[in-house]
């Protein structure tokens, strides 16, 4: 075989063979990763329409009719990482400057992600509204091998009310 | 032990306010080492370990806070921040921080 000819045929043969396993796991995992934040998004969509009528926002007081009987600090947070592939691509991109919509993705995924777990937690508690929503956003480093992942935390105060509760809102507009 | 972010309680009534609590956990912000973690970066999306770490030692800062609260002889923390800032290259402080109060049940 003309491999086994060269002298360093064989070490040349593995080397570019352990390289293209690498480039192959690389695209598989970027794919993969695709995939599966488009269906991230699609869940995030989905579990906001379900919960439309929960009413949020970041106002110190609530805006109701009815007077809440009971209050409740929750929190949530979520970490997420982008896939090697991705931060070699954004790591080009910081080469030039700009937007890196890579990166703003993963923020916004994660943001609306630990708003919805906020909202899930303050519902299950047998809340009614949650108000005075903050979030918390800190990087994440990897200095071994660079990724770059982010850590949000939503919290707020989540309001019980008593048997003549508030009136849903009739009008949610989807979480930023 | 009653927590809110809110300046006061639904439904109770402040009756002394006993300062600016506080409670802290250190942590270290490297993603890298663990196995799993390395392996999920592959495809990339949540880090689930790393969320229920980060969770635990939020909710020690919480405990550390409403012990430092408990010692005033409060009840209850109102105006409960978090806040979190970069001590050296690697490592984050986790601050929760918020106003210890004595509340009763309101009377109307």
């Amino acid at each position: 075989m003309a491999v086994n000819s060269h002298p360093l045929g064989p070490l040349l043969y593995g080397f570019l063979v352990s390289l293209a396993s690498v480039a192959a796991l690389l695209v598989a995992g970027f794919i993969v990763g695709t995939v599966l934040e488009r269906r991230h998004f699609r869940s995030i969509k989905a579990r906001n329409e379900r919960l439309k009528t929960f009413g949020t926002s970041n106002l110190r007081r609530h805006r109701l009719a009815a007077e809440p009987v009971g209050a409740k600090l929750v929190t949530a947070s979520v970490v997420m990482s982008v896939d090697h592939f991705r931060h070699f691509l954004a790591s080009i991109r910081m080469i030039f400057g700009g937007r890196i919509q890579t990166y703003e993705r993963l923020v916004r995924r994660a943001r609306q992600e630990a708003l919805l777990r906020i909202r899930e937690a303050a519902r299950r508690d047998g809340a009614a509204s949650l108000i005075n929503v903050r979030f918390e956003t800190s990087g994440l480093a990897d200095l071994s091998r660079g990724i770059g992942g982010v850590e949000v935390l939503a919290y707020g105060t989540a309001l019980r009310f008593g048997a003549s509760g508030p009136r849903p809102y009739k009008f949610m507009k989807e979480g930023a | 032990m009653l927590m809110t972010n809110t300046e006061d309680i639904p439904g109770m009534t402040i009756m002394e306010f006993h300062g600016v609590v506080s409670g802290s956990t250190v942590r270290t912000k490297h993603i890298g080492r663990d196995i799993m973690a390395g392996l999920k970066n592959i495809v990339g999306g949540e880090l689930k370990g790393y969320t229920e770490l980060l969770a635990d030692a939020r909710q020690e800062a919480i405990d550390r806070m409403l012990e430092d609260a408990r010692t005033r002889g409060a009840n209850a923390v109102v105006n409960v921040r978090f806040t979190t800032s970069n001590i050296t290259q690697g490592a984050s402080e986790l601050l929760a921080y918020g106003t210890a109060v004595v509340v009763k049940k309101a009377v109307d």
